[in-house]
């Protein structure tokens, strides 16, 4: 049996009976690192709203439940089709699946692999001995810094390892799906990533998490993600978990010289979900550029932190944010850009909007500039609003009623984060989504 | 033969707020016919045009509207173009994320299945689609587009021309479709505009100036100051206010006018 997680002892145990089981195999230097973050974590515990950072976002329904470590899933063959057929997993040609934290190779795909790049997961790429994983993981997602990250890393024992070896155009995008079967008790799993993206190579990733079915369960990701000198990387998040789940993931990229970074994280799923997003500047010339599209609705709660740091000059960054609510749910977005001393010749642009929907929906919107350089320019703006009448006149003056000419605009606002992803079948997924969740109907 | 009366407006009275805009418009507009509104900024020649649309910022406070024996303030904006009203807008509306095409074809379909005809499919749409493209010369890349989001202020006029097109209305109104228009891009608006015209429909064009009128040659002008209609005449009306302006038009001021009016360009 498993323990049960309530309180802070109980991650104690849990982590204790994780060792006992499986964890105790993994090199020693795994199970170092995983030993220093659950000491932090027990020192720190969860974050309290008095916490600057977690002002809006209350986690006392995460807090307060406790949750089972899940064991690896015994899947019948009709759960592996249902999986296998999911039109994100079907769309999804060179993929790693795992299902409640564990890999399965059954449902995963490497045939379309791109020969320069090594794809596996870190409990076989630790257990090997990889010297690269050994230096690199946990280096960039600060344990000190980061309750939820400390959590992760102190029951890190599975997730995906990503590499792209220098100067390499790989075309087909890489998916890591996070499947969660839930279960009668509330599981909690820790996914965890590590994506070297090689100096010169251009890429694409896509983290996914979704449920089979609805169900009380958390998942807390982690993502460290490092794009070398000249490289590319676009990396979207599809969060589509179930309406009683809890979401919480730490996404920590680092860019280097001349480096490209391009983020678009699409939300729509779980009942509380936190992203922290946090991106680094780290060599002249970088370039950031973090989209997003979060669409709620009943008592969902969804919180996106976002941090740009610019640590050296001539880097660009570039935000768009947006929102859609309905019913009762809230949003929260924080944009930070920090703009370190020296940092000269930043360009950072900031925008987040919101289209509230109904009368009970509500949004914090914060935009956060810490500005340390004097030759920089920065801009932010944020909008909450409803429908523009002037385009809701145009359209009914076409002849599209009320309700179409809603769901319309509604769309439009959405797609137009969508649009800006290139993996065409994922735009058609994120449309198909989205017009499955308007609440207006649209037009054929 | 008898026209067809497609529109009748009586006594029209509509404030924005607490200003009096229009203080008894009478018009009458029969099939086959171009009409050309004129006046000065501020006569309420928009608003007359944005009250047909169905635009409900206004309230109209007495008098009525009657269009293709419909009473036509009763009727939603969607229901005004499905029975083949169309307004070009002065300002044409930007709408990101809605693609042009997706956006025209849901219009057309939409009044399409008002008249209970059956939709377009892809392959029709796309045929017309380009056949009328040609009618404004407009840059079919523009169709794939966002609806008029990034175009230009010439682009956005044509991109209206071509909807009214597109959607075939049986009573159009033009809102300052010249202004912001090169000399080139009006001749092909206007050429647009009239090679669309038949015995069954009619053309209102608001404008400011008579520049357009070279173009669209029209059979009625009127003259709207103050929000009512003060002179109608036919096309040397307008030459004539090309050159005299509007003053010799204008009343004495009765304190309502909300700011002082200039004439024309050309005196």
């Amino acid at each position: 049996m498993t323990p049960l997680a309530h309180d802070l002892n109980s991650y104690q145990a849990g982590f204790e009976w994780r060792e006992r089981h499986g964890g105790g195999d993994d090199p020693v230097w795994l199970r170092e690192m995983r030993g220093k973050a659950i000491a932090q974590f027990l020192d720190t515990g969860f974050p309290g709203t008095d916490e600057e950072e977690w002002r809006f976002t209350n986690l006392a329904p995460i807090a307060e439940r406790s949750y089972r470590l899940p064991e690896f899933p015994t899947l019948e063959a009709s759960t592996i089709r249902r999986i296998a057929s999911l039109p994100v997993v079907a769309a999804a040609h060179c993929r790693l699946v795992f299902v409640n934290g564990y890999l399965i190779p059954e449902l995963s795909s490497t045939s379309h692999l791109h020969p320069s790049v090594q794809l596996q997961n870190i409990a076989s790429a630790a257990l090997t001995s990889d010297s690269i994983v050994e230096r690199e993981l946990s280096q960039y997602a600060a344990v000190s810094k980061s309750s939820f990250t400390a959590l992760n890393t102190a029951f890190l024992h599975d997730g995906a390892y990503v590499r792209v070896v220098p100067s390499q155009a790989v075309d087909e995008p890489i998916y890591l799906i996070y499947v969660t079967v839930p279960a009668a008790d509330p599981v909690m799993i820790f996914p965890r990533n590590l994506i070297l993206i090689g100096e010169n190579s251009t890429a694409k990733l896509v983290e996914v998490y979704l449920s089979l079915a609805d169900g009380i369960y958390w998942n807390n990701a982690v993502s460290e993600t490092v794009i070398g000198e000249g490289a590319r990387l676009e990396h979207i998040k599809y969060q589509l978990e179930a309406e009683s789940a809890f979401h919480i993931s730490t996404q920590q990229s680092h860019i280097g010289r001349d480096a490209v970074y391009s983020s678009t994280s699409i939300a729509m799923g779980s009942r509380l979900a936190r992203n922290n997003l946090n991106a680094i500047l780290a060599g002249m010339g970088g370039e950031c550029t973090l989209n997003g599209l979060y669409l709620i609705a009943g008592n969902q709660r969804l919180d996106n932190h976002t941090l740009i740091e610019h640590t050296v000059p001539e880097c660009a960054s570039h935000e768009l944010y947006k929102g859609i609510l309905n019913g009762h749910s809230h949003a929260v977005f924080n944009g930070r850009v920090r703009v370190r001393p020296g940092a000269q010749k930043t360009d950072a642009k900031q925008t987040n909007k919101n289209l509230l929907l109904s009368n009970d929906a509500l949004v914090n919107t914060q935009p956060q500039l810490e500005i340390y350089a004097d030759d920089v320019k920065c801009t932010h703006g944020a909008t909450i609003g409803q429908l523009d009448e002037e385009a809701v006149f145009y359209l009914r003056s076409r002849g599209i009623d009320l309700e179409a000419a809603s769901g319309l605009l509604t769309y439009g606002f959405a797609s137009d984060v969508i649009d800006r992803v290139s993996v065409e079948p994922l735009r058609n997924l994120f449309n198909d989504a989205l017009r499955e969740r308007l609440p207006q109907g649209l037009p054929d | 033969m008898e026209k067809e009366r497609l529109l009748t407006v009586r006594n029209l009275h509509a404030k924005a707020g607490d200003i009096d805009i229009l203080q008894g418009v009478d018009l009458t507009v029969n099939a086959g016919e171009v009409h050309a509104l004129m006046g000065p900024n501020g006569s309420g020649k928009s608003t007359l045009a944005q009250i047909l649309a169905g635009r409900d910022q206004y309230e109209v406070t007495e008098g009525e509207v009657i269009y293709r024996g419909k009473n036509l303030l009763e009727l939603a904006p969607e229901e005004r173009a499905c029975e083949g009203l169309f307004l070009a807008f002065q300002y044409p509306v930007e709408i990101p994320g809605v693609n042009n095409t997706y956006f025209l074809k849901a219009a057309l379909n939409a009044i399409r299945k008002h008249r209970g005809e059956e939709d377009l499919d892809a392959v029709d749409f796309l045929a017309l689609v380009k056949e009328r493209l040609q009618l404004v010369e407009m840059d079919p890349s523009l169709l794939s587009r966002p609806v008029n989001e990034g175009f230009s202020g010439g682009e956005k006029k044509r991109n209206e021309i071509f909807q009214m097109a597109v959607l075939e209305p049986i009573l159009a109104i033009l809102d300052e479709t010249d202004s912001g228009l090169d000399i080139d891009a009006l001749r092909i608006v206007a050429a647009g505009v009239n090679r669309l015209k038949r015995p069954d429909n009619a053309t209102v064009v608001v404008t400011h100036y008579q520049r357009l009128l070279n173009y669209i040659v029209p059979d009625f002008v009127h003259v709207l100051i103050d929000g009512r209609i003060v002179k109608s005449g036919d096309k040397n009306l307008a030459l004539e206010l090309e050159n005299r302006g509007y003053d010799w038009l204008e009343e004495q001021p009765k304190g309502r006018r909300k700011t002082p009016q200039r004439g024309a360009l050309v005196s």
